[in-house]
């Protein structure tokens, strides 16, 4: 959960729903100062729509025009509470507009629509024009931890959603269009599979972090 | 040596100054703390000196400016946040004990916080239940924060330029009362260790530990008890986390008694930590057991003679001192 890459300028998973928002916020206010044209996305769950700390960081991040992408990844279920069953207005990217932002929904489950509208609004939020949001709309195939019986919705539901598989989507598209053979798909899966078996091998293989580092990074270490 | 007479306030205001003018990576945001000059003063006439930029006023949204500060840190600002007081800082607790404390942890030491908090704590100005409390120690309970509590003149002008330059989140805890004593303030004061706590006044026949705004009480205290040949040592711990536990061991282990005075409530507190840790270490030196001087466990009542009898007072303090000498009645 807590994946970190500082050199990437990744900056880690928050487990506090809507707790990444504020962050956001504070790196798009401090490419702004320091005169860089730069953009944050951040990505959330529709969960975090709920969270006063959504609607105090899109309300800051509107009034200073902050160059923050706000990517909300709408998959019906926080955790097991349904949108329609925790929101009273469910048209998320109504809500964000109140503040004063562009936002819109875009067919989450369509790779090149994402992309398109992803495009869109970093170009809003580089040149200056302030702060986006997106809501993808989209689906979690699986339950929501190992430990989720998944009790809360229909197996019918998901298979529906199934139907619409973003990845086959594009295989399809790409293939219709003659962009993608056989070969190059069996080729892509190998080597995906491939990066991932040697992946977890070598974590399987690494050693076990030294109980002696215990107490480290807890502050920063000075020299 | 050139002096200024000055006030706790205008030290704070000098510290963010020097502060903003050394570095341009310094700003200051919060609420009310531009047009209105800082709910308490400390930054008034900041606006006009350095702009809207740098003296940022907020909504009224605690979490987002206190995650927003984080992440300018992260991005290479080195933000000062003013919580009005410790009371709203409640309302940015995720953030502080979330994300500030743990992002260096989390992320195996890539992302350090250089974040300064600074808020207001303490009682004693008739501001009743939900304005008054003292909950440093509930910070000074965290790991990856520095805690420290400035109760001098000096320390308000010098603390902040030395958290600035910390690489992690330092909260600077301000007592309401402090504000509007004055002082003399030695000019060359820019920066003070925030590591180690000072002996204010030295005795040899108990030590009182304390901080903040219940340093001036104590030292009341031990001036009652210097009449009576009672010399008492008071120690200002100025770091709430980490704990200076040699300064205070090197004391106790010389006076053989201990009395904390600190303005939290008495369960679970800063001053039960500072009781254990001399148990733990110095419990062959002591010739009493460790007395406590704390508030009342009750919300802050407004009237002005229920709020005294809530808070520690000198007089409370010169009993626990007899209680532990073996002089009380």
């Amino acid at each position: 959960m807590h994946l970190f890459d500082a050199a990437r300028h990744f900056y880690g998973g928050n487990a506090i729903v809507g707790g990444g928002l504020p962050l956001a916020v504070g790196l798009g206010l401090a490419d702004l100062m320091q005169g860089k044209r730069q953009a944050t996305a951040c990505f959330f769950g529709e969960g975090a729509v709920a969270e006063g700390e959504f609607h105090e960081s899109m309300n800051l991040a509107s009034l200073w025009r902050l160059p923050v992408l706000f990517a909300c990844e709408n998959n019906l279920y926080a955790m097991g509470t349904a949108l329609a069953r925790s929101h009273a207005q469910t048209d998320l990217a109504l809500r964000a507009s109140s503040y004063g932002m562009p936002a819109w929904a875009v067919d989450g489950m369509d790779v090149l629509a994402v992309e398109e509208a992803a495009q869109r609004g970093l170009t809003v939020v580089r040149d200056g024009g302030g702060p986006c949001f997106l809501e993808l709309r989209t689906y979690r195939f699986r339950a929501h931890s190992m430990y989720d019986p998944d009790r809360y919705r229909d197996k019918a539901e998901i298979e529906q959603w199934k139907t619409r598989d973003p990845i086959d989507g594009l295989i399809s598209r790409l293939r219709a269009d003659g962009d993608l053979t056989d070969s190059d798909l069996d080729a892509m899966e190998r080597e995906v599979s491939d990066e991932l078996t040697s992946a977890m091998e070598a974590a399987d293989a690494g050693p076990l972090e030294p109980v002696e580092d215990l107490t480290r990074f807890v502050y920063s270490e000075r020299s | 040596m050139t002096t200024t007479e000055t006030t706790y306030r205008e030290a704070l205001r000098a510290a963010i100054r020097d502060a903003l003018t050394r570095d341009d990576r310094v700003f200051l945001m919060g609420e009310d703390v531009g047009r209105y000059g800082g709910c308490f003063a400390v930054s008034l006439g900041l606006l006009e000196e350095f702009g809207p930029e740098r003296i940022r006023d907020t909504p009224l949204s605690e979490s987002a400016f206190v995650g927003a500060g984080i992440g300018a840190a992260l991005g290479g600002m080195r933000p000062i946040v003013e919580i009005m007081t410790v009371n709203f800082s409640l309302l940015a607790l995720d953030q502080i004990v979330n994300n500030a404390a743990t992002l260096l942890h989390m992320s195996g030491g890539q992302l350090n916080v250089p974040l300064v908090i600074r808020m207001t704590t303490g009682a004693g100005r008739q501001l009743a239940a939900q304005h008054s409390h003292s909950l440093e120690g509930w910070y000074a309970h965290i790991p990856g924060l520095r805690i420290v509590a400035p109760a001098t003149i000096e320390d308000a002008r010098g603390m902040l330029w030395t958290a600035l330059c910390d690489p992690d989140p330092v909260i600077i805890f301000e007592h309401g009362t402090l504000y509007a004593t004055s002082g003399t303030l030695d000019d060359s004061v820019q920066a003070v260790d925030i590591d180690k706590a000072v002996v204010r006044r030295p005795g040899r026949d108990a030590t009182l530990i304390t901080y903040g705004g219940t340093l001036r009480i104590s030292l009341q205290a031990a001036e009652e008890l210097a009449r009576d040949g009672v010399e008492v040592e008071v120690i200002d711990l100025r770091t709430l986390r980490p704990l200076d536990d040699a300064t205070l061991l090197d004391s106790v282990t010389r006076t053989h008694r201990a009395v904390v005075v600190d303005e939290g409530w008495r369960s679970g507190s800063l001053s039960a930590e500072i009781s254990a840790r001399i148990t733990e270490q110095a419990f062959f030196d002591l010739e009493a057991p460790v007395e406590r001087v704390c508030s009342a466990e009750v919300p802050t009542p407004y009237a002005k003679h229920m709020e005294e009898a809530a808070l520690p007072q000198p007089s409370d303090i010169v009993d626990a001192v007899r209680r532990a000498t073996g002089d009380g009645s």
